[in-house]
């Protein structure tokens, strides 16, 4: 790897060796890079290109053949789609009521709207059927209200999966938003308002438009999530028999008594792959034009649109959100998790804690998951870390060429979707590594190389944006102070880059211990995650324990990110 | 016709009084000014009129009609007043050209295609902006954002405008042909001006009147030369312009002038001032004279009062000089240019000096401001 010039050109002894020890483990992690992105990769587009060993395109034309391609696909687009609208309305007008009105309780709806980023998806899925399933709280609450037979409203299949996706990704839009709203210069509202515009009108005309560089940015991210998404058209869309391009590629993988299945779920991930890579463009696009110059200098307090009447309206809007996405599918799961039979009403008598029990002494592959998650989540976090460290300086500090092709390597894993990822690791790993002939496969270091590949950008990025918080200069008024090299790096670097290299192990740890979509495809028998377990148990219609266990996941990321936040002062996590 | 009328206005964020007691009529045509340190609530007043902020007390009427009243509970929202406002920051919206800018205003009212577009040209016109309709904000200079903004403002021909500190974003020598070019707007369309700053020089060479604030609370009202010559206080003596301040006392009284002894070290220097204000006989007070308003000669024993140079500078067009009275440093700016020595003696002489009430020692002021909002 070659290296642009250094900045100073008083390059010292020390300085020079310990650039040459990080450029060279920058080869070994770059060959690494290679070996668990590019590798995979590759065999992935081979393997859809490939027919009995020979190139062809036989997978596409059978694909292309098959009605029910493009049904999946059409169903892809289609629940992205109205969910991509509905979570982004309603992310962007949250985001507006808490930065520019005086809706009252902001601090509690702050608190309460982050949640539903946390919990993972899959088990706000779950959730949900425990509300609105044919035997949901909500629906025999309707029956018994009623007396009628039939439920409310079952919410097996499109609508369903619509609904929870929007449900647990507004956030993205809320917090993407957030932002840039607090910091537009107030003075371009006031102007419109003596301009004659009233509050709506002012929204129309200037807040929306200056912005919708921010509304469309998450807006494509909100649609590449949910294209992207396993858990939720797995728990919602299989009882209906609704299937998106994620499940139907599951479905092809798991399906052994089709021939050549793994080339056919590897040539329907390439839509998948197109998509991500076309969406990846457009934001990069969308950054670039991203110039308006709305952001004050100054530290504006700006003016609180006065809701009035609307006060009332807005409460409940962030109420049933609220209701929605984090009261109504907590309490499902806790109050389906303390029963002592499906289906008895809710009674005192009729609350056990046995579920719990039964749970973590009576289920051998519960007790494994949780071993085996936290190990591979704590695991692939730390080499995450260490390994961020050494990139982050080639990226930043030393500015190694080609260090563009470096992010974008890291960042590929995580922005094309996860069950592609899954797919890609398997036809890497399925047979022995060449030259040590060691099979990965079926063992729980497939899902450690998985992991790591998925879950690297979180690091890079946190730190990355640490070196560049320490300006070169900080460092260097440390040297002319007297400070050699190594101590400049040792007084000055380390002690300011030590929040975000923490914060770069919490934002990998967190994710990969409820990691669902790439662990349902890789993991094996002893090797079970606990993402794998709640869903197998569901899928098993374990429900008491299914709930237990969901409960107990919730409780601890909720908990985990609560200690980041303290730990970090307030500013990793929420 | 419009005629702007503030009584009793006042503005209180929890127990901060940002502006207290404020009463002023602006006139129709009038320009007047409000000027003051940072902080001493002129945005605040500013934004009361324009209906961004409620006052806590008082009344604000346009023309006849109540446009903001704590106590009738009456707030006409902002776009119902029917002012132009010119903003510090431009505020020029991005993502819109000059000419959709400039034309927002019209989109509410209702106006035809043809009449529009004559408004537009007009208004562009007026700001010499003709030609640059096309343009993107970010395609202009600041200067040409500040002619959007203003632009944008006299659209609707509104019978007042309100500017906060417009030209502080400008520099210097745009900021003085600005200044003009603002004054001439404003004598052709006979508009009714409030505008804020917090520069002296751009008050006084605008403004028909002068509302001089301080911590909230109105100083002194009057014409720029009022306040020039006649300051009611130290503070606006102090703030208009330059001054210098010796103590003294009175010790006689005739008509409508008095004379008083020099507090500075001497004992022998008198020194008779016009006043208006009643004084006493033996009372305390202050002689105010302006750094240009001292004549300055080389000594020379006849006349006057002597003094020692400490210091001089050389300005340009005239010279700063520091002298020692006795016990009191005075400033005097002097086109002359003769070569003073440090050390030197020379002889002054005190022109038009100003007489104030003694004021209570270093009377505890409202804290300034917590976090500074706005400029
Ligand atoms: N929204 C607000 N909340 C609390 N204090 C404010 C607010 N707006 C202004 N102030 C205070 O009121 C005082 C006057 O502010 P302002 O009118 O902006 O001053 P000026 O324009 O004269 O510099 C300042 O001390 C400022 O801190
Ligand atoms: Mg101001």
């Amino acid at each position: 790897m070659k290296i642009a010039l250094p900045r100073s050109a008083a390059v010292n002894r020390t300085e020079d060796i310990f650039q040459r020890v990080t450029l060279g483990l920058g080869a070994v992690i770059f060959a690494i890079l290679v070996l668990i992105i590019v590798y995979p990769s590759i065999t992935l587009i081979r393997t859809s290109l490939t027919v009995d060993g020979r190139f062809s395109l036989q997978n596409f034309i059978d694909l292309i053949r098959d009605a029910s391609t493009f049904q999946v696909l059409y169903n892809s687009l289609k629940v992205s789609f109205f969910g991509t609208i509905g979570a982004t309305t309603i992310g962007v007008s949250i985001a507006w009521l808490l930065a520019r009105t005086d809706v009252p309780f902001k601090r509690f709806w702050q608190n309460m709207l982050i949640v539903p980023y946390l919990i993972p998806p899959f088990i706000g899925a779950i959730a949900w059927v425990y509300l609105l399933g044919p035997v949901g709280f909500v629906n025999k609450a309707w029956m018994a209200l009623t007396g009628s037979t039939q439920p409310l409203y079952v919410i097996y299949g499109q609508v369903g999966v619509i609904l929870v996706l929007i449900l647990y990704n507004f956030p993205i839009a809320y917090m993407v938003t957030l932002g840039p709203l607090r910091q537009m210069n107030p003075s371009l509202e006031e102007a419109a308002r003596v301009s004659g515009a009233n509050t709506l009108k002012t929204l129309r005309d200037i807040v929306i438009p200056l912005m919708l560089p921010s509304i469309g940015g998450s807006a494509l991210l909100i649609f590449m999530s949910m294209m992207a998404n396993f858990g939720i058209p797995a728990v919602i869309g299989f009882p209906g028999r609704f299937f998106v391009m994620t499940t139907q590629i599951y479905r092809t993988v798991l399906n052994y008594d089709r021939p050549n299945n793994l080339a056919l779920a590897a040539a329907l991930s390439m839509f998948l792959v197109i998509l991500a890579l076309a969406v990846m463009q457009a934001q990069r696009w969308l950054q670039k034009g991203k110039n308006y110059a709305i952001i004050s200098g100054k530290s504006n307090q700006p003016q609180l649109v006065m809701l009035g009447k609307w006060k009332i309206v807005a409460v409940i809007f962030l109420g049933a959100i609220v209701l929605g996405a984090v009261i109504g599918p907590l309490l499902a799961i806790l109050l389906t998790a303390l029963q002592k039979a499906i289906g008895l009403p809710l009674t005192p008598a009729n609350i056990t804690l046995d579920n719990f029990t039964l749970l973590l002494t009576g289920v051998p592959k519960v007790r494994r998951a949780i071993v085996n998650s936290i190990l591979l989540a704590g695991g692939s976090a730390t080499v995450i870390v260490l390994v961020s460290l050494i990139i982050s300086y080639l990226l930043v500090r030393i500015r190694v060429k080609f260090g563009q092709v470096l992010e974008g390597l890291v960042l590929l894993p995580y922005a094309i979707p996860g069950t592609v990822v899954a797919l890609a690791m398997i036809l890497a790993f399925l047979r022995p590594l060449p030259i040590i002939n060691v099979s990965i496969y079926n063992t729980i270091w497939i899902l450690l190389v998985a992991y790591i590949a998925r879950f690297m950008t979180f690091g890079v990025r946190s730190i990355n944006a640490a070196f560049e918080q320490v300006h070169v200069s900080l460092e260097e008024a440390a040297r002319v102070s007297g400070a050699g090299f190594l101590s400049a790096f040792k007084d000055i670097v380390i002690p300011l880059i030590k929040t975000n290299v923490f914060a770069g192990w919490f934002l990998a740890f967190i994710p990969a211990l409820t990691e669902l979509t790439l662990s349902v495809l890789l993991n094996s028998v002893g090797n079970e995650t606990l993402g794998v377990v709640v869903f197998g148990l569901h899928q098993e219609g374990k429900v008491l324990l299914t709930a237990a266990l969901a409960f107990i996941v919730t409780m601890i990321v909720l908990l985990m990110n609560f200690l980041t936040n303290r730990l970090t002062r307030g500013q990793i996590g929420f | 016709m419009a005629e702007l009328r503030l009584t009793n206005v006042e503005k209180a964020y929890d127990n901060f009084m940002a502006v207290r007691d404020f009463n002023l009529t602006v006139k129709d045509g009038e320009f007047v000014t409000l000027l003051g340190p940072s902080g001493c609530g002129k945005t605040t007043t500013l934004r009361m009129v324009a209906g961004f902020t409620h006052p806590t007390r008082g009344t604000i009427h346009l023309n006849d009609r109540v446009i903001s009243s704590a106590s009738q509970r009456i707030f006409l929202p902002p776009e119902q007043r029917d002012m132009g406002m010119v903003f510090q920051t431009y505020a020029v919206w991005p993502h819109m050209t000059v000419a959709q800018n400039v034309a927002y205003p019209l989109k509410f009212k209702r106006i035809g295609r043809t009449e529009a577009k004559e408004r537009l040209d007009k208004a562009l016109s007026l700001v010499k902006l003709s030609g640059l309709e096309e343009r993107y904000p970010h395609q202009l200079s600041g200067g040409q954002q500040q002619r959007v903004a203003l632009a944008r403002a006299l659209v609707m021909e509104p019978e007042v405008l309100l500017l906060d500190e417009p030209l502080s974003n400008l520099d210097a020598k745009l900021r003085e042909s600005m200044r003009f070019e603002i004054i001439e707007l404003q004598r052709r369309l006979n508009i009714t001006i409030l505008y804020v700053t917090h520069d002296q020089a751009e008050a006084m060479s605008m403004s028909d009147r002068v509302v001089v604030m301080n911590a909230g609370d109105i100083q002194q009202i009057g014409t720029p030369k009022e306040v020039y010559q006649h300051p009611v206080n130290r503070f606006v003596a102090d703030f208009i312009g330059m001054a210098n301040f010796i103590p003294c006392k009175v010790v006689e009284k005739s008509g409508d002038t008095v004379r008083v002894l020099l507090d500075d070290g001497y004992d022998n220097h008198y020194l008779i001032c016009p006043v208006s204000a009643d004084f006493a006989v033996g009372e305390r007070a202050t002689v105010v004279v302006r750094p240009e308003h001292v004549e300055i000669t080389p000594f020379q024993g006849q006349g006057g009062t002597s003094a020692t140079v400490l210091r001089q500078t050389y300005l340009g067009d005239r010279v700063d000089v520091l002298v020692k009275l006795g016990t009191v440093e005075i400033r005097i700016q002097t086109h002359s240019t003769y070569p003073y020595e440090i050390g030197q003696d020379v002889n002054l002489v005190f022109d038009q000096p100003i007489l104030l009430k003694m004021e209570p020692a270093a009377a505890p002021e409202a804290p300034l401001s917590k976090a500074e909002v706005n400029g």
